[in-house]
Protein backbone atom coordinates (compact mmCIF):
# COMPACT_ATOMS: atom_id res chain seq x y z
CA UNK A 1 0.00 0.00 0.00
CA UNK A 2 1.32 3.62 -0.62
CA UNK A 3 2.28 5.13 2.59
CA UNK A 4 2.41 8.86 3.39
CA UNK A 5 5.10 10.29 6.11
CA UNK A 6 4.86 13.70 7.36
CA UNK A 7 7.97 14.89 8.70
CA UNK A 8 8.38 17.52 11.37
CA UNK A 9 10.43 19.59 9.30
CA UNK A 10 7.57 21.84 7.61
CA UNK A 11 4.81 19.95 5.01
CA UNK A 12 6.39 17.41 3.62
CA UNK A 13 4.95 14.36 2.57
CA UNK A 14 6.15 11.27 1.35
CA UNK A 15 4.52 9.23 -0.93
CA UNK A 16 6.35 5.51 -1.14
CA UNK A 17 4.05 3.71 -4.41
CA UNK A 18 6.33 0.66 -4.42
CA UNK A 19 3.37 -1.52 -3.41
CA UNK A 20 0.61 0.20 -5.82
CA UNK A 21 3.05 0.19 -8.62
CA UNK A 22 3.37 -3.85 -7.89
CA UNK A 23 -0.56 -3.69 -8.21
CA UNK A 24 -0.76 -1.84 -11.21
CA UNK A 25 1.40 -3.31 -12.74
CA UNK A 26 -0.18 -6.83 -12.65
CA UNK A 27 -4.06 -5.28 -12.85
CA UNK A 28 -4.02 -5.47 -16.77
CA UNK A 29 -3.80 -9.63 -16.99
CA UNK A 30 -5.63 -10.17 -14.02
CA UNK A 31 -8.71 -7.08 -15.45
CA UNK A 32 -9.14 -9.39 -18.05
CA UNK A 33 -9.64 -11.91 -15.94
CA UNK A 34 -11.65 -10.84 -13.35
CA UNK A 35 -14.31 -9.10 -16.38
CA UNK A 36 -14.12 -12.48 -17.84
CA UNK A 37 -15.74 -13.79 -14.68
CA UNK A 38 -17.52 -10.61 -14.10
CA UNK A 39 -19.75 -11.30 -17.58
CA UNK A 40 -19.75 -14.94 -17.08
CA UNK A 41 -21.60 -14.24 -13.89
CA UNK A 42 -23.89 -11.04 -15.39
CA UNK A 43 -24.70 -13.54 -18.62
CA UNK A 44 -25.42 -16.76 -15.84
CA UNK A 45 -27.91 -14.54 -13.86
CA UNK A 46 -29.69 -12.94 -17.22
CA UNK A 47 -30.49 -16.73 -17.91
CA UNK A 48 -31.74 -17.37 -14.60
CA UNK A 49 -33.53 -14.27 -15.04
CA UNK A 50 -35.30 -14.65 -18.38
CA UNK A 51 -36.29 -18.18 -17.00
CA UNK A 52 -37.67 -16.70 -13.45
CA UNK A 53 -39.89 -14.24 -15.93
CA UNK A 54 -40.86 -17.37 -18.00
CA UNK A 55 -40.11 -15.31 -20.99
CA UNK A 56 -38.81 -18.12 -22.69
CA UNK A 57 -40.04 -18.67 -25.97
CA UNK A 58 -38.31 -21.95 -27.44
CA UNK A 59 -35.25 -21.55 -25.49
CA UNK A 60 -33.62 -19.54 -28.84
CA UNK A 61 -33.56 -16.17 -26.94
CA UNK A 62 -31.93 -17.83 -23.62
CA UNK A 63 -29.68 -19.46 -25.50
CA UNK A 64 -28.54 -16.35 -27.51
CA UNK A 65 -27.26 -14.69 -24.27
CA UNK A 66 -23.46 -14.51 -24.22
CA UNK A 67 -20.96 -12.07 -23.86
CA UNK A 68 -17.93 -10.60 -25.77
CA UNK A 69 -15.03 -8.43 -25.85
CA UNK A 70 -14.74 -5.65 -28.08
CA UNK A 71 -11.51 -4.37 -26.58
CA UNK A 72 -9.40 -4.98 -24.23
CA UNK A 73 -10.77 -3.96 -20.72
CA UNK A 74 -14.60 -4.36 -22.10
CA UNK A 75 -17.03 -6.65 -22.35
CA UNK A 76 -20.39 -6.46 -23.54
CA UNK A 77 -23.12 -8.65 -22.57
CA UNK A 78 -26.57 -9.42 -24.90
CA UNK A 79 -28.80 -11.67 -26.57
CA UNK A 80 -28.34 -12.96 -30.38
CA UNK A 81 -31.94 -12.45 -31.06
CA UNK A 82 -33.99 -9.03 -32.16
CA UNK A 83 -36.62 -9.28 -29.88
CA UNK A 84 -34.73 -9.01 -26.36
CA UNK A 85 -34.93 -5.24 -26.50
CA UNK A 86 -38.41 -6.07 -26.92
CA UNK A 87 -38.38 -7.65 -23.51
CA UNK A 88 -36.14 -5.38 -21.84
CA UNK A 89 -37.98 -2.07 -22.31
CA UNK A 90 -41.38 -3.36 -24.27
CA UNK A 91 -43.22 -2.64 -27.06
CA UNK A 92 -46.28 -0.43 -27.45
CA UNK A 93 -48.38 -3.21 -26.45
CA UNK A 94 -46.51 -5.05 -24.05
CA UNK A 95 -45.10 -4.25 -21.04
CA UNK A 96 -41.43 -4.31 -20.28
CA UNK A 97 -40.03 -7.70 -18.72
CA UNK A 98 -36.71 -6.74 -17.82
CA UNK A 99 -33.58 -9.44 -17.76
CA UNK A 100 -30.21 -7.35 -18.48
CA UNK A 101 -30.44 -4.35 -16.19
CA UNK A 102 -31.71 -6.16 -13.10
CA UNK A 103 -28.64 -8.96 -13.92
CA UNK A 104 -26.29 -6.53 -14.45
CA UNK A 105 -27.51 -4.59 -11.05
CA UNK A 106 -27.62 -7.65 -8.94
CA UNK A 107 -23.88 -8.87 -10.20
CA UNK A 108 -22.40 -4.69 -9.72
CA UNK A 109 -22.52 -5.37 -5.96
CA UNK A 110 -19.70 -7.84 -6.06
CA UNK A 111 -17.74 -6.47 -8.97
CA UNK A 112 -17.12 -3.58 -6.38
CA UNK A 113 -16.57 -5.91 -3.81
CA UNK A 114 -14.25 -8.19 -5.71
CA UNK A 115 -12.36 -5.54 -7.34
CA UNK A 116 -11.85 -4.38 -4.07
CA UNK A 117 -10.39 -7.74 -2.91
CA UNK A 118 -8.22 -7.77 -5.70
CA UNK A 119 -6.75 -4.51 -4.81
CA UNK A 120 -5.93 -5.93 -1.08
CA UNK A 121 -4.14 -9.19 -2.48
CA UNK B 1 -42.11 2.25 -4.90
CA UNK B 2 -45.19 4.10 -6.07
CA UNK B 3 -43.38 7.18 -3.91
CA UNK B 4 -40.84 7.31 -6.96
CA UNK B 5 -43.21 6.78 -10.05
CA UNK B 6 -45.88 8.87 -8.77
CA UNK B 7 -42.74 11.81 -8.10
CA UNK B 8 -41.42 10.88 -11.50
CA UNK B 9 -44.91 11.53 -13.00
CA UNK B 10 -45.02 15.44 -11.44
CA UNK B 11 -42.11 16.23 -12.68
CA UNK B 12 -42.99 15.24 -16.23
CA UNK B 13 -46.42 15.95 -16.24
CA UNK B 14 -45.38 19.54 -14.64
CA UNK B 15 -43.02 20.10 -17.96
CA UNK B 16 -44.46 21.97 -20.81
CA UNK B 17 -41.21 21.11 -22.95
CA UNK B 18 -42.33 17.39 -22.04
CA UNK B 19 -46.49 17.26 -22.18
CA UNK B 20 -46.42 19.54 -25.29
CA UNK B 21 -44.72 16.77 -27.25
CA UNK B 22 -47.65 13.97 -26.54
CA UNK B 23 -50.59 12.85 -27.29
CA UNK B 24 -52.27 14.78 -24.01
CA UNK B 25 -50.75 16.14 -20.95
CA UNK B 26 -51.79 12.89 -19.23
CA UNK B 27 -50.61 10.71 -21.46
CA UNK B 28 -47.74 9.21 -19.19
CA UNK B 29 -47.66 5.80 -18.05
CA UNK B 30 -46.34 3.26 -15.57
CA UNK B 31 -45.12 0.15 -17.26
CA UNK B 32 -47.47 0.20 -19.92
CA UNK B 33 -50.17 2.01 -22.07
CA UNK B 34 -53.79 1.04 -21.48
CA UNK B 35 -55.03 -0.61 -24.41
CA UNK B 36 -55.87 2.16 -26.87
CA UNK B 37 -53.60 4.77 -26.05
CA UNK B 38 -53.08 7.29 -28.22
CA UNK B 39 -49.31 7.79 -29.14
CA UNK B 40 -47.18 9.33 -28.44
CA UNK B 41 -46.75 9.19 -24.75
CA UNK B 42 -44.49 8.27 -22.68
CA UNK B 43 -43.73 5.09 -20.51
CA UNK B 44 -41.99 5.13 -16.53
CA UNK B 45 -40.57 1.15 -15.84
CA UNK B 46 -38.42 0.28 -12.98
CA UNK B 47 -36.03 -2.08 -14.58
CA UNK B 48 -34.32 -3.05 -11.24
CA UNK B 49 -31.46 -1.93 -9.06
CA UNK B 50 -29.70 -3.72 -6.03
CA UNK B 51 -32.35 -1.32 -3.58
CA UNK B 52 -35.05 -4.27 -4.88
CA UNK B 53 -33.13 -6.65 -2.79
CA UNK B 54 -35.86 -7.66 0.44
CA UNK B 55 -33.11 -6.95 2.70
CA UNK B 56 -32.83 -3.32 2.78
CA UNK B 57 -32.77 -2.30 6.56
CA UNK B 58 -31.18 1.05 5.74
CA UNK B 59 -33.40 2.61 3.50
CA UNK B 60 -31.36 2.96 0.83
CA UNK B 61 -32.89 3.40 -2.77
CA UNK B 62 -30.74 2.76 -5.63
CA UNK B 63 -33.10 2.03 -8.62
CA UNK B 64 -32.87 2.29 -12.26
CA UNK B 65 -36.03 3.34 -14.65
CA UNK B 66 -35.98 3.30 -18.35
CA UNK B 67 -37.88 6.30 -19.30
CA UNK B 68 -38.90 6.74 -23.06
CA UNK B 69 -41.19 8.24 -25.68
CA UNK B 70 -42.92 5.86 -27.77
CA UNK B 71 -44.14 7.57 -31.39
CA UNK B 72 -45.13 6.15 -34.39
CA UNK B 73 -44.21 8.99 -36.52
CA UNK B 74 -40.19 9.09 -36.45
CA UNK B 75 -37.28 7.52 -34.77
CA UNK B 76 -36.77 11.78 -34.19
CA UNK B 77 -40.36 12.35 -33.22
CA UNK B 78 -39.26 9.86 -30.16
CA UNK B 79 -35.82 11.20 -29.60
CA UNK B 80 -37.15 14.46 -29.41
CA UNK B 81 -39.32 13.21 -26.52
CA UNK B 82 -36.29 11.58 -25.18
CA UNK B 83 -34.35 14.95 -25.09
CA UNK B 84 -37.36 16.44 -23.31
CA UNK B 85 -37.31 14.39 -20.79
CA UNK B 86 -33.84 14.38 -20.44
CA UNK B 87 -34.21 18.11 -19.94
CA UNK B 88 -36.43 17.50 -17.21
CA UNK B 89 -34.79 14.95 -15.10
CA UNK B 90 -31.00 14.60 -15.70
CA UNK B 91 -29.43 15.75 -12.13
CA UNK B 92 -32.55 17.36 -11.60
CA UNK B 93 -33.82 17.90 -8.15
CA UNK B 94 -36.77 15.20 -7.20
CA UNK B 95 -39.42 15.76 -4.49
CA UNK B 96 -40.24 12.35 -3.21
CA UNK B 97 -42.60 11.85 0.02
CA UNK B 98 -40.63 10.18 2.75
CA UNK B 99 -36.84 10.26 1.48
CA UNK B 100 -34.44 12.32 0.45
CA UNK B 101 -33.13 11.98 -3.00
CA UNK B 102 -29.66 12.81 -3.58
CA UNK B 103 -29.07 11.28 -7.17
CA UNK B 104 -31.18 11.57 -10.13
CA UNK B 105 -29.21 11.07 -13.51
CA UNK B 106 -29.74 9.75 -16.82
CA UNK B 107 -27.53 6.34 -17.59
CA UNK B 108 -27.43 4.88 -20.77
CA UNK B 109 -29.21 5.80 -23.81
CA UNK B 110 -32.24 3.66 -25.34
CA UNK B 111 -33.80 3.97 -28.94
CA UNK B 112 -35.30 1.17 -31.07
CA UNK B 113 -37.64 0.68 -33.80
CA UNK B 114 -40.65 -1.73 -33.24
CA UNK B 115 -41.77 -3.65 -36.69
CA UNK B 116 -45.71 -4.41 -35.71
CA UNK B 117 -46.93 -7.37 -37.21
CA UNK B 118 -49.71 -4.76 -38.64
CA UNK B 119 -46.89 -3.21 -40.76
CA UNK B 120 -46.97 -0.05 -38.56
CA UNK B 121 -43.33 0.72 -36.83
CA UNK B 122 -43.14 2.12 -33.11
CA UNK B 123 -40.48 4.29 -32.45
CA UNK B 124 -38.66 4.60 -28.40
CA UNK B 125 -36.51 6.83 -27.48
CA UNK B 126 -34.79 7.57 -23.88
CA UNK B 127 -32.99 6.39 -21.38
CA UNK B 128 -32.33 4.19 -17.82
CA UNK B 129 -32.45 6.69 -15.20
CA UNK B 130 -30.71 6.14 -11.82
CA UNK B 131 -32.25 7.59 -8.52
CA UNK B 132 -30.46 7.33 -5.09
CA UNK B 133 -32.29 8.48 -2.17
CA UNK B 134 -32.20 7.83 1.71
CA UNK B 135 -34.68 8.26 4.58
Amino acid sequence: MPKTTWTSDGMRITVDTTGLDRMLARLPDRREEYLDTFAAKVERRAVQTIRAKNIVDVGNFMDSIQSWTPQPGTRRIGDGVEYGIYHEFGTYKMGARPWLVPSFETEYATFVEGLKALFHE
Amino acid sequence: MNEFIDALYDKLAGTVAVTNLLSASTAIYEAEAPRGASLPYIIVNLQGGPGDEPANPDRHVNHVFAIKGVSATSIDAAGAIAAAIDGALHNAALTVSGWAVFWLARESPLRYTEHAATGLEVHHAGATYRIRAGT
